[in-house]
């Protein structure tokens, strides 16, 4: 019996020992099999799927950081500046619907600009009476105008076209951008988070220089010359509005010498009574 | 006879519930930064509730608004709230690429808003007058 399992067991050993040997395959001469197979460049593919899937994982990720550009930047920041004004400029009231807008687009194509996206937001306020905040090219200005203001010099909606025109030119002239240009943020924009050491301290202090520039420095000398001149070339060719034009310089010179109220006017615009000169003079 | 009027009467309710099931229901996707869902056509309406870009709404119906007849208003359903959004607030495809908070959310982060900002974030939209000038 014994004799019996011992050679079973003998069996058994050769058979394992055979299936080992056979387990031992030389992948090499079936190089050529799994060449034509296709199985390599398969793997090959996958492998690049991978790759390919992980990097745009990766940049999906880092595009989270991204800081934006100059076209997306401007609307942002106005109305990240207005929303921390709100309540100084009140501009969250009630008034009549005059059709401001509608009277400042046909101005706008009166005078030959199309494809001018704008926006009008009325102050209940005197504190700025009239003023176009950056904005990327022609596009996306706003315009901030004053309720009281208007209400005060009994203006018309031509006239208030003109205000609002003359703010057009100073917009397109970017000196409010300009301003603003050596800001740090400024230089920041279209680049990443994650390359830049950008903090809420950098948009605060932006938010500074906008203060600065709408509340105390306005328009010097040269840049109202500049606006002024463009303003004749404009008007030129209409005798009619020239004139409300120039009306309208007389009527905010007398208001700034009258009433204390808007005394700081020619602070901001240097001045009504010297654009008036300059619009006469025959040059 | 009272077979044929109960067969009638059923196919007539039957057509009914076929059409109720079948009427098509609008959807519209808030397209500004931040708004306010308000409780009548108006911008100076009281506001029920805060919403933000993208923001899905089902459309109810359209009125235009009390003090301005070319403002037209939808009134639409927000999870609990029935209220209205300025029709050109709004876009019939949702679209994350118009929203700045999508776009660049840690830049957004950055600047910290608090409850008051998004409160008046969203009614700087209801109060700016937005034109175009076009070619005639």
């Amino acid at each position: 019996m014994n004799l019996l399992i011992l050679f079973f067991s003998l069996l058994v050993h050769a058979n394992n020992s055979e299936i080992k040997e056979l387990e031992i395959v030389d992948f090499k001469s079936i190089k050529n099999v799994l060449e034509s197979d296709g199985l390599k460049d398969e793997a090959e593919k996958k492998l690049k799927e991978a790759e390919s899937r992980k990097k745009s994982l990766e940049e999906e990720k880092r595009s989270l950081y991204d800081i934006p550009n100059e076209e997306s930047f401007w609307p942002l920041m106005n109305d990240y500046w207005l929303v921390k004004k709100a309540s100084l400029l009140k501009w969250n009231f009630t008034y009549p619907h005059y059709d401001l807008e509608e009277t400042f687009k046909k101005f706008l194509e009166q005078m030959g600009f199309y494809e001018v996206q704008f926006k009008i937001l009325i102050l209940n306020t005197p504190t700025i009476t009239h003023f176009s905040l950056p904005a990327s090219k022609e596009n996306n200005i706003v315009f901030l105008l004053s309720l009281p203001f208007l209400r005060t010099m009994d203006l018309s909606k031509q006239e208030m076209a003109l205000l609002l025109f003359e703010d057009f030119l100073r917009a397109k002239k970017e000196i409010f951008k300009s301003f603003l240009s050596q800001h740090k943020l400024l230089k920041e924009l279209g680049k990443n988070l994650l390359d830049s050491k950008l903090t809420k301290q950098d948009f605060d202090d932006l938010l500074k220089k906008y203060d600065e520039m709408i509340f105390e420095r306005g328009f010097n000398f040269e840049e109202q010359f500049l606006v002024t001149k463009e303003m004749k070339q404009y008007l030129r060719g209409n005798e009619k509005l020239f004139k409300v034009y120039l009306g309208l310089l007389q009527k905010i010179d007398d208001l700034c010498k009258n009433n204390s109220l808007y005394k700081e006017y020619p602070r901001i615009y240097r001045s009504p009574e010297l654009q008036r000169g300059w619009l006469l003079s025959k040059d | 006879m009272n077979y044929k009027i109960l067969v009638l009467l059923l196919s007539l309710y039957t057509c009914k519930t076929f059409a109720k099931k079948t009427e098509k229901i609008f959807y519209s996707y808030y397209n500004k930064t931040f708004g306010h869902l308000h409780q009548n056509p108006s911008k100076y309406s009281s506001s029920l509730t805060t919403i933000t870009c993208n923001q899905g709404m089902k459309v109810l119906e359209e009125k235009v608004s009390v003090e301005n007849s070319k403002e037209i208003w939808q009134k639409v359903k927000i999870g609990p709230y029935e209220g209205f959004v300025q029709k050109k607030h709004t876009d019939q495809k949702w679209n994350k690429k118009k929203c700045v908070q999508d776009r660049y959310p840690r830049v957004f982060d950055l600047l910290e808003l608090k409850i008051s900002d998004f409160h008046y974030w969203g009614l700087l939209y209801d109060h700016y007058l937005l034109e175009k000038s076009e070619i005639q």
